[in-house]
């Protein structure tokens, strides 16, 4: 069956649509991770617009995020005084990020900057986790102990406040600027950005881990929301009917895949993520670097 | 089914006006080509699959019949990729004023048969000799490249069409052809023009509009989306949040 996307403005098959949504949501379930990183470029490699890919995304991020917080917040496991912070540092992130969005996409050149950000990005990610999941199996048993709270050169940054949720008292900085490099991604990416997000409250901050992933999901929140908006005032580009055919899937996807992820052994999963993600990174390296069909281009201007 | 009924009902009544016209004395005011075009408005809906128009008339003297159907007229840019530090980049751009989205063609006899080149580049019939005049141009090379590429675009998205159907003429005088539309049909303002050609000359010409405007739910969303971004914003911020909110619980049970 076919539905037209009103934003997109192509049809696609409304099956193939849910499929993709619950393929995302179950391999999110499975890994405990956002998802979005997979859902961009996956929607390009369909036929969608990379902008309206991205302005779509940080909208399926607030539906797959909002339950886990709702959760998180039930047990008490969010602390809001960071995620003030994160949110003020995020609002002007996004805005900023959305508004160089709209620079790029005058100039022609937004598509090969998302292309850019994405490779670079799953590069990274891909292959921090293909290291760390291999160095974990091969160290299995031989489990290092690490303090739970180190002190570096962060905890010496003025503006201190006391954070009582998360028993700290450091600078406000970090979580201002965290939650504003998390808005420029969101902006650029249409991800929710957990996945920068929590070692930057470990390992930065020294939050403990029990209110990290409230936390975080509490900051992913806000930041995408904001990211919606600004998109959405912006590039007219968030495909409401899109979203939420994602979103549907993706939630059911989610489910399926938890109970699976319970399966296999940590190293493992993160491994068989880690080679997604430079697989996905690798199709995007093809796409920038083989020679196109057709070098030309041909747009609609915007009245003249 | 009722439509197709109203519109031959209206073709007939047309055409019995029309030849009653043409078959009165010869006056002053006689015209050598009339025509008309139904529907004069396409609706495109979410399920929307093309469809086919009907062009219909009737010429008082000999000659071929020559349709073109042309459409939304916009400026339009161009771009091409050049390989920078291994990876292709936008770099060259040329910007063309008024080229139409749309373009396609119908005729009693092969075009070539009916009119010579200079007279099919004069009438801009075939989309090989639609006028594309550029606005800027910001490339060191010759703009014909670009030109090529916005007639290589818009053929291979089906949007300029060769030939979309046949004119057929009944007793020399009526004259009536079926254009079969695409599924990606522009939306905007079109322009038929209709031409009566004889021994290489165009002795009249005749232009009927036809509107394609989106219509439906999916209209109605990319207009809100574009004239209310902040209000859509929101809207599509709250179902989200409800979406998620319901999944989260639907499945808390298990």
């Amino acid at each position: 069956m076919e539905i037209y996307l009103p934003i997109a403005e192509i049809s696609t098959n409304i099956f193939l649509l849910l499929g993709l949504g619950a393929a995302i949501g179950f391999l999110s379930g499975m890994f405990g991770v956002g998802g979005g990183f997979l859902m961009t470029p996956l929607l390009i490699f369909l036929g969608v617009p990379p902008i309206v890919a991205v302005g779509t995304g940080t909208n399926l991020i607030v539906a797959s995020s909002v339950s886990g917080m709702m959760a998180h917040w039930r047990r008490g496991n969010v602390d809001f005084r960071i995620g003030a912070l994160l949110f003020s540092g995020g609002i002007g992130g996004s805005w900023l990020g959305v508004w160089l969005f709209k620079v790029l996409r005058e100039a022609g050149q937004i598509d090969l900057v998302i292309s850019l950000f994405y490779v670079v990005f799953l590069a990274i990610v891909g292959s921090l986790m293909a290291v760390e999941s291999l160095r974990a199996a091969l160290r299995r048993g031989t489990k290092r102990r690490r303090k739970a709270h180190q002190h570096n050169w962060f905890h010496g940054l003025p503006l201190k406040m006391r954070f009582r949720r998360s028993k700290l008292y450091v600078s406000a900085l970090p979580p201002v600027v965290i939650g504003f490099l998390i808005g420029l991604l969101a902006a650029f990416m249409g991800v929710g950005g957990g996945f920068i997000m929590i070692p930057a409250m470990i390992y930065l901050i020294g939050m403990p881990t029990s209110v990290v992933v409230g936390t975080s999901l509490f900051g992913i929140v806000v930041v995408s929301t904001v990211s919606v908006l600004a998109h959405a005032i912006q590039n007219h580009n968030v495909d409401i009917i899109l979203a939420l055919l994602l979103a549907a899937g993706a939630v059911i996807g989610a489910q399926y895949g938890t109970r699976f992820g319970l399966k296999i052994q940590g190293e493992y999963l993160r491994g068989l993520l880690a080679v997604l993600v430079l697989a996905v990174g690798g199709r995007l390296v093809y796409g920038l670097v083989a020679r196109p069909d057709d070098l030309f281009s041909v747009t609609l201007m915007a009245a003249f | 089914m009722v439509r197709r009924i109203l519109s031959c009902a209206s073709i007939i009544a047309l055409l019995l006006i029309l030849m009653a016209n043409s078959s009165s004395p010869v006056g002053a005011n006689e015209e050598p080509l009339l025509v008309d075009i139904s529907p004069q408005i396409i609706e495109v809906d979410s399920g929307f699959s093309g469809t086919t128009i009907i062009l219909f008339g009737v010429k008082s003297l000999p000659g071929d019949i020559i349709i073109t159907l042309r459409g939304p007229e916009a400026p339009t840019m161009v771009r091409r990729k050049r390989r920078v530090a291994g990876i292709w980049i936008n770099r060259d751009s040329v910007a063309f004023r008024g080229v139409p989205q749309f373009y396609a063609l119908a005729s009693s006899r092969p075009i070539n048969m009916i009119l010579d080149t200079n007279g099919l580049t004069r009438n801009q019939i075939g989309s090989d000799h639609i006028l594309l005049n550029t606005i800027w141009s910001r490339t060191s090379d010759e703009v014909s490249a670009f030109r090529k590429a916005v007639r290589r675009a818009r053929t291979k998205e089906e949007l300029y069409a060769p030939f979309i159907g046949k004119v057929v003429i009944m007793d020399d005088s009526l004259f009536r052809a079926s254009l079969t539309l695409p599924a990606n049909l522009p939306i905007g303002e079109y322009v038929a023009q209709t031409l009566l050609v004889h021994d290489n000359e165009v002795l009249s010409q005749r232009e009927s509009r036809l509107t394609v405007k989106k219509s439906g739910i999916s209209a109605e969303i990319y207009n809100f989306a574009k004239e209310h971004g902040a209000l859509y914003g929101l809207l599509a911020i709250a179902a989200a949040l409800v979406a998620g909110w319901v999944g989260g619980v639907a499945f808390r049970k298990n």
